[in-house]
């Protein structure tokens, strides 16, 4: 009977706190891996593995922290049993959107996106925990097992990189 | 926007390029780029922004009915832990019912295949034995319904001399 108990707790536990941050973990592999469908399956298996490891999970401080950990883990490995070096993703073609030279919002994002996609792994995955699922510092030092420092570090590389770059857009005002 | 206002902007967002930010200056500097009345000069910026949202919002729909299936699936094969116990227990009396029964037959059958024959409760398989030994027990019979017989011839004479006298 005490058995079952447990295994309805942690399922529990489960459901309240993993199956909730899906989508953020998708997002995390998305950015990582830099392709849709092998972001899936990504997130497919790191779900069968925390369910595996659903009565570990008791004991872990911050469970969500956790679970990024091991999806970004995951999507490394992933990287490296592909043999895919460091991807040097070319510029996109450059839009010029309109007649005067100006670009419209969503063309905008469409060429960021691609600007933090051609950031390295590390700074592309902490920009991303930061400022796209608005994590504390601590937290991202966790899941990339970085200190806090480094960490800071590598946030403002990543984020001075893409500050140069925007500075070349020419967005019309809306 | 005041001049306050947008000093304070101007130096939250040097802060935030150097990431010196908490998270709680960077909730003021994306409500600033999400009021609509953005400096011309910071458009690029509030297209950054932009971008974190966009990306933000992305859903991983297709795998969302994945876990729950999955979950279901395991949990049923825990509870049904004990149920494959019970099936399989039962199966192997079954097994061993079905041997012995068959095993018994085949004796049986083993048993009629010969001729063979009981002598003082023990069984005997060579036939040429069995044979003679029949024939020795048939031989005594007949034996003894001869001497039987016998005793009728005496009847026989005296129904000759029954008949032999009412015909005088």
């Amino acid at each position: 009977m005490y058995g079952t108990q447990n295994i309805n707790m942690t399922t529990e536990i489960f459901n309240q706190t993993i199956l909730p941050i899906t989508d953020r973990l998708f997002r995390l592999s998305k950015s990582i891996l830099k392709d849709e469908e092998r972001a899936k399956d990504a997130l497919q298996d790191v779900l069968t593995k925390l369910w595996e490891k659903r009565a570990e999970m008791n004991h872990v401080h911050n469970p969500v922290a956790f679970s990024l950990q091991m999806m970004r883990n995951y999507c490394l490995n992933n990287i490296r049993d592909y043999h895919e070096t460091e991807e040097i993703s070319e510029d996109i073609v450059f839009i010029e959107a309109d007649s005067h030279g100006k670009m419209e919002q969503k063309e905008a994002v469409k060429i960021i996106i691609n600007f933090i996609e051609q950031l390295p792994e590390l700074q592309r995955t902490v920009i991303h925990l930061r400022d796209v699922e608005g994590l504390e510092i601590k937290e991202i030092a966790q899941i990339t097992s970085l200190s806090e420092n480094a960490v800071t570090v590598n946030l403002s590389r990543a984020r001075q990189q893409i500050r140069k770059k925007l500075i070349t857009l020419n967005i019309k005002t809306a | 926007m005041n001049v306050t206002m947008k000093t304070t902007i101007a130096t939250l967002i040097e802060k935030y390029f150097s990431a010196e930010t908490t998270l709680e200056e960077e909730q003021i500097i994306r409500n600033y780029f999400a009021s609509g009345e953005i400096d011309k000069e910071w458009l690029p910026y509030k297209a950054l922004f932009d971008t974190f949202n966009t990306i933000g919002e992305e859903k991983s729909t297709p795998s969302v009915s994945f876990m729950p299936e999955k979950r279901k699936k395991v949990s049923i094969f825990e509870n049904r832990k004990w149920i494959f116990a019970i099936k399989a227990v039962a199966s192997c009396i079954l097994i061993v019912l079905v041997v012995a029964l068959l095993k018994n037959s085949y004796e049986d059958y083993t048993l009629h295949k010969d001729t063979y024959i009981v002598m003082n409760g023990k069984r005997i398989n060579d036939s040429e034995l069995a044979v003679k030994y029949a024939n020795e027990q048939l031989a005594k019979s007949s034996q003894k319904i001869k001497k039987g017989l016998s005793k009728l011839d005496k009847l026989e004479k005296l129904q000759k001399l029954n008949q032999s006298v009412k015909k005088k």
